[in-house]
């Protein structure tokens, strides 16, 4: 009795102990709703499990006795993991959303695209990176700022490139040039860039020794390339302290086309209001955006897109000197229509072609200052591009640019002169010039360990009535399994900015500046580190000099040499990195009475990054940046002959990862900016026998943002 | 009662050593698996394949092997995809079989196959980028250096090396001739070649003959070729490149040298 009694309990036990039949299906996106073939989906501990489909669509069946936890493991994402209850007879439906991981190698550093190697040179940045970069505000502009060989020179987010100004680095949108990519356009570039990074699906960054297909440029070329066609339809919407955005992902017609809509406005008065300003204002910085990308793919191989970019913004602050005070008002707006065709044909020719319209237009009013800029840039571009062999690739192309700029009004005699009475002078310039382009170049791997890119531009402007042809030659040397050496010269030219023609106050027989780059460098890549050295020395000649005779000339030149660091590791989880630029450059340009230090030559900058995946959805990261202060005049007679302060900052951010519903990802994040209070100074303005001065600094001291972003 | 304990006792000592068994016996239900996927060249399913080694490296002991199978799924998805210039998915696979050798590697520093692997995936990112080979063509070469260095006689390491001498021109230190060498060498060496247990690799033994026949055929010997492609059937009867290109182009080329 005692023995069926034992055994009638182990059955029931057993019974219920036995395993159910559990079904488990879903569908794996990324954050954009994609789907994401392949993904592997299993339950932790055993090799139960299935991979997505096509559609990112999944199924499997698993015996299940207790809790179980599913886990998403997909190439480049971070690991997905969701622990279930175990509740009999119950089928779980999965919408699982991956977030991209933090990327190291090829995608953030070194060569870009294997067709051009002139861009070993540069780094690379997708959207995420610069979304996770502390300090970046997800500004394209501002995270590139954290890489070395750009010096800072304010808060904003100009791109001041080994020694250049801000006007010596191009940015290039999908083929085209942005005349005036900044937001809050200022004479130090601007605030932010105007391009929201979620648009681009990758930037890439060059501060010198690019290729001959780039020109106009002393400096730098910033590339961006936009999004293709989006796989899945989504929705994303942002609200933040001082800004809210919204975005939609539309596939059609099969995924043959694509739409990509996005809409931004910011306010930044919240901002201010709850962290307090040192400055007043008349109206606080606010803009609106509106960008529409539309692609269609009329062949496996060949596709259009359209990308069309309206943006306007409006500030009034104030300028306070000793002895007077006045708001500065200004507004801009800009236009972009832009046409991209790429073709590649069977016989693997490679074609892309831009026809690109650009306008824009600015109203700048500081007490007796009222000037009316419009400039307006319409482009053509034709490029082909072939593998011979494995050797050799070429690439040709043929660029024509029309460029018309108007700028009218009244400007102080002395430049920053604020006073009600103060003597002006009238601007009304008004004129058109035609560029065309002829670029080719060659890259060559005579050896296994050497590559060479070898090319010529050929310019033609018609208002400087001014030709030339510039030679540039990079070469990159494999040493090692890890290590390369790295050399690139070339001659570079710009041509001046628009108000230099003016025949009253400028110049119309004003030539091309010309820069010749001779760069040098090493650098190791792993699997885990990225670590580069440069040093590079660069030649001015025929810069723009005031002349009390003709107002400007060519007589001006100078030189930047220096010495680039950057070190880039990946721990487990850390991702950080450390860039140095050291900065000694004099130019003889401009209002300089000698050769002198520009106010932009910053002798060190150092900024350093550390990213932590804190735990499973929530990150974190802290950046800190020093640099030397920049040069500024503390005697009426002498030209720069001190230094403001150094300037320091410690940015902090914080994210947190839920999904709320089913195929949701929401994004927290939180963000201090000058973790350490310190007032920066950025320059002085002095009273106007020079006996007192008021420091410029940031708006804001230790500032908190904050916002939330939801996609579904 | 004592007796109902021992065996209660015996079962719980049991369950480690049955846990161990059973995921080694999934580990060969999978390698198995695979072998037959490469048989048929079933490349949609290879992606499951490599997806359930990656759920067994979480569970197996059998690590370093686990991420050399991952390596090895990828290292044959990458050929199907640049076969449909399917470059963007190829060069992400081939990165991703690189970081598990890699791993692989630190676990043991000794792993000649990994190596061999490994010089093979360089290869492959050469294929996908032919300008990349200024970076990955030298640490192809020291990768395959190394595995010869552990193991001399390893077959699937002669066959990487005479790949990759037959893709590689003379001037670049390639070339057919070397190949041929390696080839040869592959064949010679897989008569003797005795896996270290039944999870190690023990793959590619039908493939130098593949290549020597390809070689034959370039070299206008046509008897050679043929001699080849038949011992490769008679190895596995059902592979299709052999049985439905390689071979009826040799017999096509027989022909028209008969007329």
């Amino acid at each position: 009795m005692k023995r069926s009694v034992f055994f009638t309990i182990l059955i029931i036990f057993a019974n219920l102990l036995q395993a159910q039949s559990i079904h488990i299906s879903g569908t794996v996106t990324d954050e954009w709703r994609n789907p994401l073939p392949a993904a592997n989906v299993f339950v932790e501990g055993t090799i139960d499990g299935s991979i997505s489909d096509d559609e990112g669509n999944f199924s499997f069946q698993i015996d299940a006795k207790s809790a179980f936890t599913v886990v998403c493991v997909y190439v480049g994402y971070r690991e997905w993991r969701q622990e279930l209850d175990y509740v009999p007879g119950r089928d779980q439906t999965l919408e699982i959303v991956l977030v991209q991981e933090a990327v190291l190698g090829e995608q953030v550093l070194v060569t870009a695209s294997s067709f051009s190697s002139g861009e070993q040179e540069g780094v690379t940045l997708t959207p995420l990176e610069v979304v996770r970069t502390p300090g970046a505000a997800a500004d394209i502009f501002r995270a590139i700022k954290t890489f070395p060989g750009l010096q800072q020179v304010d808060d904003g987010a100009g791109l001041f490139v080994r020694g250049g100004d801000v006007s010596e680095t191009v940015v290039i949108l999908d083929g085209a040039y942005l005349n005036h990519p900044y937001r809050y356009e200022s004479p130090n570039g601007g605030f932010f860039g105007t391009i929201n990074p979620f648009l681009a699906r990758e930037t890439f960054f060059s501060s010198g020794g690019f290729s001959a297909e780039y020109g106009n440029a002393l400096s730098g070329t910033l590339i961006i390339e936009s999004v293709d066609i989006p796989v899945r339809r989504a929705l994303t919407l942002g609200l933040g302290l001082a800004a809210s955005s919204t975005m939609l992902n539309l596939p059609l017609a099969d995924g043959k086309v694509g739409l990509s809509l996005s809409g931004n406005y910011s306010n930044t008065k919240p901002l201010f209001k709850l962290n307090g300003h040192s400055r007043r204002f008349s109206q606080y910085p606010n803009a609106y955006d509106i960008n529409m990308n539309l692609m269609y793919q009329y062949a496996p191989r060949g596709s259009l897109k359209l990308f069309v970019f309206r943006e306007d913004d409006n500030v009034g602050i104030e300028i306070t000197r000793p002895d007077d005070q006045a708001f500065f008002e200004g507004g801009g707006t800009n236009n972009l229509y832009n046409l991209r065709w790429r073709h590649l044909s069977a016989s693997n020719w490679l074609f892309t072609g831009n026809l690109a319209y650009s306008d824009f237009a600015q109203e700048q009013q500081l007490a007796v200052l009222d000037l009316e800029t419009k400039d307006a840039l319409y482009q053509a571009r034709f490029q082909a591009e072939h593998q011979l062999n494995s050797f050799l690739n070429w690439r040709s192309g043929v660029a024509f640019f029309r460029n018309t700029v108007g700028i009218f009004g009244l400007v102080p005699l002395s430049d920053l002169d604020i006073r009600e009475n103060a003597e002006t002078r009238r601007i009304d310039t008004n004129y058109a010039s035609n560029r065309g382009v002829i670029f080719s170049q060659l890259y060559w791997r005579p050896f296994n360990s050497l590559g060479i890119t070898a090319g010529l531009r050929y310019e033609n402007d018609s208002v400087a009535e001014q030709s030339f042809l510039d030679p540039r030659l990079s070469m990159t040397l494999q040493v090692t399994d890890n290590w390369n050496l790295l050399f690139s010269t070339g001659d570079y030219h710009q041509f001046p900015r628009p108000d230099f023609y003016d025949p009253f106050v400028g110049n119309p027989r004003l030539q091309a500046s010309r820069a010749t780059h001779y760069i040098a460098g090493i650098s190791r890549q792993t699997e885990t580190s990225n670590f580069r050295l440069e040093g590079y020395y660069k030649d001015y000649q025929d810069l723009w000099l005031y002349n009390a005779e003709i107002n400007i000339d060519n007589e001006g030149s100078g030189f930047a040499r220096g010495i680039d660091l950057f070190l880039k590791r990946k721990w487990q989880r850390f991702n950080g990195w450390v860039s140095y630029s050291y900065l000694d450059a004099e130019r003889f340009w401009l209002d300089a009475p000698a050769a002198a230090s520009p106010e932009f030559d910053i002798t060190h900058t150092m900024t350093s990054v550390l990213e932590i995946d804190l735990a499973q959805r929530w990150s974190a990261g802290v950046s800190y940046r020093y640099a030397t202060g920049k040069p500024y005049s503390s005697v009426a007679d002498l030209y720069h002959d001190s230094r403001v302060p150094s300037y320091q900052k410690m940015d902090l951010n914080i994210s947190h990862l839920r999904q709320f519903f089913s195929g949701n990802l929401t994004i927290f994040y939180l963000a201090v900016a000058n973790v350490l209070g310190r007032e920066n100074i950025f320059d002085y303005l002095y009273s106007n026998d020079y006996q007192r001065r008021t420091a410029v600094t940031s708006s804001m001291l230790r500032n908190v943002y904050f916002g939330v972003s939801v996609t579904m | 009662m004592k007796k109902l304990l021992t065996i209660a006792l015996l079962f719980i000592v049991s369950l480690p050593v049955l846990a161990m068994n059973e995921t080694d016996s999934l580990f060969q239900q999978v390698l198995d698996e695979q072998r037959e996927v490469v048989r048929l060249w079933n490349m949609s399913e290879m992606s499951n394949v490599r997806a359930k080694f990656e759920r067994l490296l979480r569970v197996t002991e059998h690590k370093k092997l686990a991420h050399y199978y991952i390596a090895l799924s990828g290292y044959y998805m990458v050929q199907d995809h640049i076969s449909r210039k399917e470059n963007e998915q190829a060069d992400k696979l081939v990165d991703d079989a690189i970081e598990h050798l890699n791993k692989a590697i630190e676990m043991d520093e000794n792993f000649a196959e990994a190596y061999g692997l490994l010089s093979s995936c360089y290869g492959l990112k050469i294929s996908v980028s032919p300008i990349k080979g200024m970076v990955y063509g030298p640490r192809s070469g020291i990768a395959i250096s190394k595995a010869k260095e552990i193991s001399p006689e390893n077959p699937r390491i002669h066959l990487i090396e005479g790949i990759s001498s037959f893709h590689t021109p003379g001037m670049f230190g390639g070339g057919k001739d070397k190949a041929k060498v390696s080839f040869e060498k592959a064949v010679k060496y897989f008569k003797t070649f005795q896996p270290a247990s039944s999870l190690a690799p023990d793959w590619g033994k039908a493939t130098p003959c593949i290549w020597l026949g390809r070689l034959a055929m370039e070299r206008g010997e046509l008897d050679v070729a043929e001699a080849h492609f038949n011992t490769v059937l008679s190895m596995h009867p059902e592979n299709r490149w052999v049985s439905y290109v390689l071979l009826p182009k040799v017999k096509e080329m027989q022909l028209a040298e008969n007329k």
